[in-house]
């Protein structure tokens, strides 16, 4: 219920599957609602797709419906995009003509999305090269690394790897999802770190805009140390511009040159080599030759899984974080995308000078607005990395925190990915006591089972029972959402 | 003139092959404190065949480059100028300078197992399915590999690793600027087969998955682990045993290896411009950049319970291993030091004598070389599977005093203790001593007779792998038939099978010149070869009246190498093993079988309550199916000659055990080909006997129980458990669980 005092937000999470689409709704007495939407994508490959993206975005437009029109269309205010992967923006596409009948207010992303950036090129060129070097080994592979070949293709397929390259006749490089919403959106902003957004009319309320880093190559750590993960393993980033030059030859023929470990004259191309004796008697150059089993022609390629997982981590600390506070009551909702370590960790140095309501001037650290987070929207699904343990979810101390988490567990499973990871949904649960919403639960069971306090349950709302998973069973539906309502 | 073509001295064939290596890796030569030590000449036993590539007996290293799309030329070592200079010269810039870097070091580490163990080295075997096409069945046989390949430039990237799935080990090279900054050339490449420690690295999971090829199954956290830790305790033992390495540093140090921690510095030197290798040995101590110096690392009792991620966790027994060495070696240099300081125990200032620098770094490099034997030794007295580190120190202990059994110097104590302040002991003991550790000797009330029949048939073998040139006649083997197990003639055809697989095709791949020395090498001039092995026609040779299918195994067997008959024999006394277990004449409630099974661990006889106890094991015929895993004979001389003849048989069952959770005897009461696998995983259990075959009495029985069910949680536990994942198995799945036969590619991956 709006409190008198101040703001209240509605959170609404949709239930479409393995992708985050949220609508939170301001409310504050005797004002206009303002509706911000957070991402509205589906995972590339979800069964009926389409038709559940469409469901959503009507139902989306259905609860504007009472709102004041803007150009003759139902409005959404603000539209943040939080990334560019599919799952968090394919529904602009998926469900356009409905989008096309509601009005789009301010579109915000972080700087790194913004044209007009010094630094754009450098990162559009490096998602190039990376993904047509991700491209070409994937050519290159054979039949038998066909489960490398799919899962990298379904982690690239995640970039719109097509459009980035140009070849769907794009001429940003950008996603068509992409330059749909930066198209017509009203107004376009991106934010740095530490910037902070206030809202016109609702003054109760306070933006601290996190990440993405405001540091280009901090990009490129992608994996926490283990005192900040709920798992141990360290990792660096290598750009492996040696693996690229090789799977791309003609790209580039001097880096090419110079990744070849060994002069010219010392080398033995394959086909003088298959007339060598001791290359033929050893290696074997023919198909189904006894010792085949012992050659390693493709191996090598397989790094490029690696690599592949690199750039989808890469595009995951472009993230637009943040912190949304109220200024009376000092709780915090946040939203840190998909956010990785890199952007996690960079958080920890933002500073914000703010009023402190006496004429003075009071210093905001993250670790407070970690402190005061009352809402937390669970980063990738719940993955392990995208959650920080120390400087993270140990610094959400507050007693009211709840979570949601917008998974789909059988989505995940069946591609075999860890999502939510087991230790982190214990250290949610504990840290919640059992406050976790899943986007995949449908009804109110397992919440209760989880969580002890009744208060809680008895404030979390399913929407109407509008959506179809299976086209083929269109009888079963199921809510479309799910919501919780927080005062101020 | 003196004609000398025709000179009557005969030059003795060279003992070893010298050859020049790098000791650390080609970063450290470009550093002006460390250019000294930075080359070592590697010492390899002359193999007489030794054609280019170089292909030996043991290794065949094969210079493709795919990334490159294109081939090095193999060295020839035999050529007479790289003879006459100890090799080639060590370079980056030279490809056949790392062809014969990595057969140098993976050379030396086979001989220090050679050495270690007593026996030669296999390579793990293939298991291949044989159809029958007359009578229609299949048949498994494992397919001897006499090569480990090499791929010296096989991936382009910071990685190296073992491949069970090819029996090679792939090499790959970075540019350096990537993550080494500073010590290279901002174009140079660093080339992973250059540095010792990661050739040795991966060479020894190669040579422990020989002796150990259910090792590389993660069953719970310890199994992956051990690999690493095992093959990082090879390389850093090997890397010391080098008295030159170690030399210059002790001079520069005045002899004070502890306290500086040296070896530690050294040890992780290696690393730098390796990336993931490095990170293991951060488990000895880290340099503290404030401080500008080295400082070894506390261990923690409480490391073994917390640390799960597989190098950190095989950080702990590096460390633990290493620890041990430096304990070993203050002792050792105790009396040194005290000579050279007039028994006070403290050097007087300026440079230590050289004489003394040269016993204190031959001292450090002996008690390297016997740690690394102690290390590779306890091979033998681990159980086939499911190993963790608490039984790695009893096999250590046990392998030990066994061999020595008078620790004066103090090494097992040393080991006791260093594992113990990291928290590494058997789950079940009590007190930590040296008796206790060492695994419990059957007492003679518990020896059985089943053991003494089976060693005395064992001598069989064991006298066959001793001379190895004597053609084996299985059917000997029936002599020995009697009352309480026995060989059918069937059983014995099997056999032969098992000694000579395949044998119509080998048969025709022998070239007629090599069958016709064969033969006057066996048989003598007069005799007429066999037109074709199958012929049963009969030839009179000495006396003996042999069939032409004999005189064609014969003359195959005269054609195999040592290496391949030792293979043949041991899966033949595999075979005859399984056979001699599986017609112990007894019934399932005699108190012989329950001793048995309870001295074993084992589940041999079907009864109701045993069923119980091991559900989902395979039965045929009221009896729980087994495999005899391995067969090896050890003949090992002591410090002080004493000779220790052993036989170590491994037995392994396996259970078909839940994958969430105990599955209902319902599960199990539908007939095995109809059962849901996706529901299950194999649950293995084993033993390795050690008979001693002067006595013919039992020694040690280390074991894992089949019936274990708490390991069965704990290995259920971990399948499912988080700890060992990582971002990358998130999507691509865990080392050893994907599948894709590489379990090494991803854990050596910098991923």
């Amino acid at each position: 219920m709006p409190n008198n005092n101040g703001a209240s937000v509605r959170i609404r999470m949709y239930r479409h599957g393995l992708g985050d689409c949220f609508m939170l709704t301001f409310s504050a007495e005797g004002k206009r609602d303002f509706d911000m939407m957070i991402d509205c994508g589906l995972l590339v490959g979800t069964k009926n797709g389409d038709a559940i993206m469409q469901a959503v975005a009507a139902d989306i437009k259905q609860n504007l419906a009472a709102k004041e029109k803007v150009d003759g269309k139902e409005p959404i205010d603000v539209v943040v995009l939080t990334h560019e992967h599919a799952d968090h923006i394919s529904g602009f596409t998926q469900a356009q003509a409905i989008f096309d009948q509601i009005h789009l207010g301010e579109f915000w992303a972080g700087w790194v999305d913004d044209v007009n950036n010094p630094n754009y090129q450098a990162v559009r060129d490096r998602f190039k090269k990376q993904i047509t070097g991700l491209k070409a080994a994937v050519a290159k592979m054979s039949n038998d690394q066909q489960s490398l070949k799919d899962t990298i293709n379904a982690l690239t397929n995640e970039f719109f790897m097509d459009d980035v390259l140009g070849a769907n006749g794009s001429t940003t490089g950008r996603s068509p999802a992409w330059d749909y919403v930066t198209d017509k959106s009203a107004s376009q902003r991106y934010f740095s770190p530490g910037d902070m957004i206030e809202i016109p009319g609702f003054e109760d309320l306070r933006i601290y805009v996190l990440g993405p880093p405001e540091d280009f190559e901090t990009f490129t750590r992608v994996d926490p140390p283990s005192d900040e993960t709920y798992r141990d393993k360290g990792s660096n980033f290598t750009l492996a511009d040696s693996f690229f030059a090789a799977v791309t030859p003609s790209a580039d023929s001097l880096t090419g040159e110079l990744c070849q470990p060994f002069e010219g004259h010392l080398r033995i191309e394959i086909d003088r080599a298959a007339d060598d004796d001791f290359f033929e008697n050893r290696y074997g150059f023919a198909e189904n030759a006894p010792n085949q089993w012992r050659r390693i022609n493709d191996d090598w390629l397989s790094i490029a899984g690696g690599l592949a997982l690199n750039l989808d981590s890469y595009t995951n600390n472009t993230c637009l974080a943040l912190a949304i506070e109220f200024v009376k009551s000092g709780k915090v909702l946040l939203f840190p995308g998909d956010a990785q370590f890199a952007n996690w960790i960079s958080w920890q140095k933002l500073l914000w000078q703010i009023p402190d309501g006496t004429g003075g001037k009071r210093t905001v650290k993250t670790e407070d607005l970690l402190n005061q987070t009352v809402f937390y929207k669970v980063g990738h699904h719940g993955s392990h990395n995208a959650t920080l343990k120390t400087h993270g979810l140990e610094m959400m101390t507050n007693s009211e925190l709840i979570a949601m988490i917008p998974v789909s567990r059988t989505k995940a499973k069946s591609k075999k990915w860890e999502m939510p990871e087991e230790n982190l949904l214990n250290r949610l649960v504990a840290r919640t006591r059992g406050r976790v919403i899943f986007a995949d639960e449908s009804d109110i069971t397992a919440l209760e089972s989880r969580s002890l306090d009744p208060d809680f349950t008895a404030k979390v709302k399913f929407g109407d029972k509008t959506l179809v998973r299976d086209q083929d069973n269109p009888e079963v539906l199921e809510p479309i959402y799910v919501e919780f309502t927080i005062a101020g | 003139m003196i004609d000398i073509t025709k000179t009557t001295v005969q030059i003795p064939v060279p003992v070893y092959r010298l050859l020049r290596g790098y000791s650390f890796d080609p970063s450290l030569s470009v550093q002006l404190d460390t250019a000294l030590i930075n080359e070592a000449v590697f010492k390899i036993v002359w193999e007489k065949g030794l054609q280019p590539g170089p292909v030996g007996e043991y290794l065949e290293v094969i210079d493709f480059d795919p990334a490159s799309g294109c081939f090095y030329e193999p060295v020839d070592l035999n050529d007479k100028y790289i003879l006459a200079t100890d090799g080639l010269v060590p370079s980056e810039s030279n490809p056949q300078f790392h062809q014969q870097m990595v057969y140098a070091v993976a050379m030396t580490t086979i001989q220090n197992f050679e050495k270690a163990l007593g026996r030669r080295a296999l390579w793990s075997s293939y298991r291949k399915v044989q159809s029958d096409n007359l009578t229609k069945s299949a048949e498994y046989y494992d397919e001897f590999y006499q090569h480990l390949r090499i791929y010296p430039h096989a991936l382009r990237q910071a990685n190296a690793y073992y491949s069970p799935a090819k029996k090679a080990l792939l090499f790959g090279y970075f540019p350096a600027s990537a993550n080494a900054p500073g010590e290279h050339a901002p174009n140079a490449v660093v080339f992973t087969c250059l540095a010792h420690d990661i050739v040795a690295h991966e060479t020894t999971h190669a040579l422990l998955d020989g002796i150990h090829r259910r090792y590389i199954e993660p069953s719970q956290q310890d199994t992956l682990a051990f690999h690493e830790a095992f093959a990082d305790i090879v390389a850093l033992f090997q890397h010391f045993s080098f008295p030159e390495v170690l030399r210059h540093q002790i001079a520069k140090t005045r002899g004070d290896l502890a306290s500086q921690s040296l070896l530690g510095q050294l040890a992780q030197q290696f690393g730098r411009a390796i990336g993931q290798y490095g990170a293991l040995r951060d488990a000895i101590g880290e340099f503290d950049v404030k401080e500008n110096k080295w400082e070894p690392k506390q261990p923690d009792p409480n490391d073994y319970q917390t640390i799960v991620e597989p190098h950190a966790r095989g950080a702990i027994l590096v460390a633990a291993v290493f620890e041990a060495f430096i304990s070993i070696y203050k002792s050792r240099v105790a009396d040194l030091l005290r000579i050279a300081s007039n028994g006070t125990g403290v050097l007087l200032p300026g440079e230590l004598p050289p004489d003394l620098v040269n016993r204190l770094a031959d001292t450090a490099a002996k008690s390297a070389q016997q740690v690394l034997n102690m290390c590779i030794r306890a091979l033998d007295y681990c159980p086939p599977v499911d190993i963790n580190f608490g039984d790695y120190l009893r096999a250590i202990i046990t392998a030990d005093s066994d061999l020595i059994p008078d620790d004066d110097l103090g090494y097992r104590v040393a080991f006791i203790e260093s594992f113990r302040r990291r928290g590494i002991y058997p789950r079940d003991l009590r007190t930590l001593s040296e008796d206790s550790l060492s695994w419990n000797r059957i007492r003679d009330d518990q020896q059985q007779f089943i053991f003494r029949h089976l060693a005395s048939r064992v001598r069989f073998f064991v006298h066959q792998l001793t001379y190895l040139n004597e053609f084996p006649r299985i059917e000997n083997l029936q002599d020995l038939n009697d009352h309480v197990i026995e060989l059918t003639n069937e059983n014995i055809d099997y056999l032969k099978g098992k000694l000579i697989p395949r044998i119509d095709q080998r048969w025709s791949e022998i070239p007629k010149e090599a069958k016709e020395n064969a033969r006057k090498e066996i048989l003598g001039e007069g005799s007429v070869p066999p037109d074709r092995w199958q012929s049963v026609k009969k030839q009179n040779i000495c006396d003996h009246k042999y069939t032409d299918r004999e005189l064609a195994e014969m003359i195959i067997w005269e054609t195999m190498s040592d290496r391949e008959r030792i293979f043949a024999l041991s899966h033949t006394a595999q075979g005859a093993l399984h056979f001699w277990l599986a017609t112990f004449k007894q019934d399932s409630n005699s108190d012989d079988v329950k001793k048995f099974e309870e001295l074993t661990g084992l589940r041999f006889w079907q009864s109701p309550e045993k069923d119980e106890s091991a559900l989902g094991l395979h039965y045929k015929n009221g009896k729980y199916a087994f495999e005899v895993h391995a067969f090896r004979a050890a003949r090992r001389v002591g410090p002080d000659g004493e000779r220790v003849d052993e036989v170590l048989i491994t037995i392994t069952q396996k259970r078909d055990v839940g994958i969430v959770a105990d599955l209902p005897a319902s599960y199990y009461a539908t007939p095995e080909d109809e059962r849901d696998e996706s529901q299950t995983f194999e649950f293995r259990g084993g033993c390795t006997l050690i008979l001693d075959l002067q006595t013919l009495k039992l020694k040690y029985v280390v074991k894992k129980l089949i019936t274990d069910n708490e390991r069965v949680k704990r290995q259920r536990e971990y399948r499912n458990g988080e700890e060992q994942a990582s971002l990358y198995a998130t999507y691509f799945g865990r080392p050893g669980q994907s599948g894709d036969g590489e379990p090494f590619a991803l854990l050596h991956q910098e991923f």
